[in-house]
C-alpha cells in the first residue's frame, strides 16, 4: 500500500523535457532538423511505450485529440476554443447533433482510439475520414523511410490531393507515424504544431515539406513529453487517493477520469457510470467530483457554477 | 432484376463503350434523385476498379455549356440548374415554396448560426441586438435548415441551434468551409 501511495516519482521525472541539444536545432538546416526530429521522436517513443506503467495513455491521447481538433478548426476558419469544443461534446445528450466543433473532436478522439495492431484498423480509420479521402486511402500507404519521413510523405500527398481536407490529412499523418514507430494507437501530435502557413505551403508543394514537418515534430514531441509527465504525476496522485474514496462506483469513475479529457457528472457519471451498469445519482456524482477537487487530484475545468466539467 | 444479377463490370463491352455506359449510369442516378447521392452509392453501379471521380469529371466536361450542372454538395453529388438561370426559372414558374422564400433577415440569422454554431437565441440576440422571434427560428427549423444541438451551459439550459445538411445543399456548399471567411466578410463590410 505504501508503495502505491508513494509512486516512484524518479521514473516520472526521468523524462519530462527534451534535452536542449534537440530542441535548439538551427531552424533552417535540413540535416540537423531531420536528425533532431528523429531524436525527439525516439524520446517520445520511450514515454509512450511507458516501461514503468505510469502514463495514463488514454488520457494523454484524449487531451492531444482535443488540441488537434482545436488546431484543425482554426485551419478551417472556425473560432471555437478548446472549452467550446469540450462543452459541445460533454453537454450533448444522446442523439443530439454536435455541431462542427464537437464533431471534429469526436473524429480525433475516435482516431486516437483505433487499435492499430488489429486487422481491421484500416477499415476503422477509413470510417472516420470523408468519403473521397477514404476511397483513395490504399494509395496513401506507400511511403518508405524513417517514421517522420513517412508521416511527412503521407501528409504532403494527402494535402496535395485534398487541399481542403486538412484534418483528414493530419489524421493520416499521425496514423502513419504511429504505424511506423509501432505504437498501438495513434497519438495526435502533428496538427497542433503546424500553422496555417505551413499547411498551405505543404498543400501547394511550396518549399520543403519535410523541413516543416521536422520542425513541427520537434515542438510536438517536446509538448507531448511535458504533457505526459504532467499527466503521469496527476494520475499517480489520483491512484494514490483512490483507496480513500468510499463512494460506491468510485473505481469506475476514476477509470473514466483517466481516459477522458473531461468528465461531466450529470452526463457521464449519472444516472449510470458511462461504460458500466453502475447506477449513481446526480447528487452522488456531484459530491464525488467535489471530493476529488478537495483532494486536489481533479480540476473543475469551466469556472462555471453550473454545468461543471471536471478533468485530471 | 435481382441485386446480385446487376452487371457492374460490363466485361462484354469494349473499354470505351463500358466507360460511356458507366458515365450514363452515374448521370442517370444523380438526375433521378432530388437529394445528393453519396459516392459510395455511385460506386455500386460501376466496375470495382472504376474511379467515380474521373467518371464525374467526364460528365461535368460534357455538361459545359448546358444550363444545368453536376455539383458536389454536402456529402454527395447533385444535379441542378446553373445559378444564372435563376431569374428565368422564377419568372416562368412559381417555385417560391422550393426556394423557401427566405427574407434578408432570415438569411442573416441563418448566417449567424452557420458561423457561430452551436448558438442559442440569446447568442443571436447578442449578435443582432434584438430578440429573434421563436417564429423565425421555427420557420428555419420547419424548413430543416437548422436543427437543435447540445444544450447551452446557462441558466435554463436553452437549446442551441446548428445548421443542417439541407442548409449546405440549399446554399450549394460542400461543407462549412465554403462559408466566406472572416477576412472576406470584413473586406465586404459585413462584420467588424
Amino acid at each position: 500500500m505504501k508503495a502505491d501511495a508513494n509512486p516512484n516519482l524518479g521514473d516520472i521525472q526521468a523524462l519530462h523535457l527534451l534535452p536542449r541539444w534537440v530542441t535548439s536545432a538551427p531552424s533552417q538546416d535540413t540535416d540537423s532538423a531531420t536528425f533532431s526530429s528523429g531524436a525527439a521522436l525516439a524520446l517520445l517513443d520511450v514515454v509512450v511505450r511507458d516501461p514503468s506503467g505510469i502514463l495514463p495513455a488514454g488520457l494523454l491521447r484524449d487531451r492531444l485529440a482535443l488540441e488537434a481538433a482545436a488546431a484543425c478548426l482554426k485551419l478551417e476558419g472556425r473560432f471555437e476554443s478548446p472549452s467550446d469544443i469540450r462543452d459541445a461534446v460533454c453537454l450533448a445528450r444522446a442523439g443530439d447533433a454536435l455541431g462542427p466543433a464537437g464533431e471534429m473532436f469526436v473524429r480525433w478522439r475516435k482516431i486516437a482510439r483505433v487499435n492499430l495492431s488489429v486487422f481491421s484498423w484500416l477499415a476503422q480509420v477509413r470510417k472516420l475520414l470523408p468519403d473521397r479521402v477514404a476511397e483513395d486511402l490504399l494509395e496513401l500507404g506507400a511511403f518508405d523511410g524513417s517514421p517522420v519521413a513517412q508521416a511527412a510523405g503521407v501528409l504532403a500527398d494527402a494535402l496535395q490531393r485534398f487541399p481542403r481536407e486538412e484534418a483528414a490529412a493530419l489524421m493520416l499523418a499521425d496514423v502513419a507515424l504511429a504505424r511506423a514507430v509501432g505504437w498501438e494507437r495513434p497519438v495526435p501530435i502533428l496538427a497542433a504544431h503546424l500553422n496555417r502557413a505551413d499547411v498551405r505551403a505543404i498543400a501547394d508543394g511550396a518549399g520543403d515539406a519535410r523541413l516543416r514537418v521536422d520542425q513541427a515534430m520537434i515542438d510536438a514531441c517536446d509538448a507531448a513529453i511535458r504533457n505526459a509527465a504532467d499527466l503521469s504525476r496527476r494520475a499517480a496522485r489520483l491512484n494514490a487517493i483512490a483507496p480513500k474514496l468510499r463512494t460506491k462506483g468510485a473505481g469506475d469513475a476514476l477509470v473514466l477520469f483517466l481516459g477522458h479529457d473531461a468528465v461531466s457528472p450529470s452526463g457521464m457519471l449519472s444516472p449510470m457510470i458511462q461504460g458500466t451498469t453502475f447506477a449513481m445519482t446526480d447528487r452522488a456524482a456531484r459530491r464525488l467530483c467535489d471530493r476529488l477537487v478537495d483532494l486536489d487530484v481533479v480540476r473543475e475545468l469551466t469556472g462555471r457554477s453550473t454545468f461543471r466539467l471536471y478533468g485530471v | 432484376m435481382a441485386g446480385d444479377a446487376f452487371d457492374r463490370e460490363l466485361e462484354d463491352l469494349p473499354p470505351d463503350l463500358r466507360w460511356r455506359e458507366w458515365m450514363g449510369r452515374i448521370e442517370a442516378v444523380i438526375f433521378g434523385s432530388a437529394s445528393p447521392i453519396p459516392r459510395s452509392d455511385l460506386a455500386r453501379v460501376v466496375g470495382q476498379g472504376a474511379s467515380v471521380d474521373l467518371l464525374i469529371e467526364d460528365i461535368q466536361a460534357e455538361l459545359t455549356g448546358r444550363p444545368y450542372e453536376l455539383v458536389a454538395v454536402a456529402d454527395g453529388w447533385l444535379m441542378r440548374t446553373r445559378v444564372r438561370f435563376a431569374d428565368a426559372i422564377r419568372t416562368a414558374a412559381d417555385v417560391n415554396e422550393q426556394l423557401m422564400d427566405l427574407n434578408e433577415f432570415e438569411v442573416a440569422v441563418l448566417a449567424a448560426i452557420a458561423y457561430h454554431q452551436p448558438l442559442t437565441r440569446d447568442g443571436l440576440k447578442d449578435i443582432f441586438g434584438k430578440d429573434i422571434s421563436r417564429d423565425l427560428i421555427g420557420r428555419l427549423r420547419t424548413q430543416e435548415l437548422i436543427a437543435t444541438g447540445p444544450r447551452s451551459p446557462r441558466a435554463g439550459a436553452p437549446y442551441t441551434y446548428l445548421t443542417t445538411q439541407k442548409f449546405l445543399v440549399t446554399f450549394g456548399m460542400e461543407s462549412l468551409r465554403d462559408l466566406p471567411d472572416r477576412e472576406g466578410l470584413q473586406d465586404a463590410g459585413l462584420v467588424s
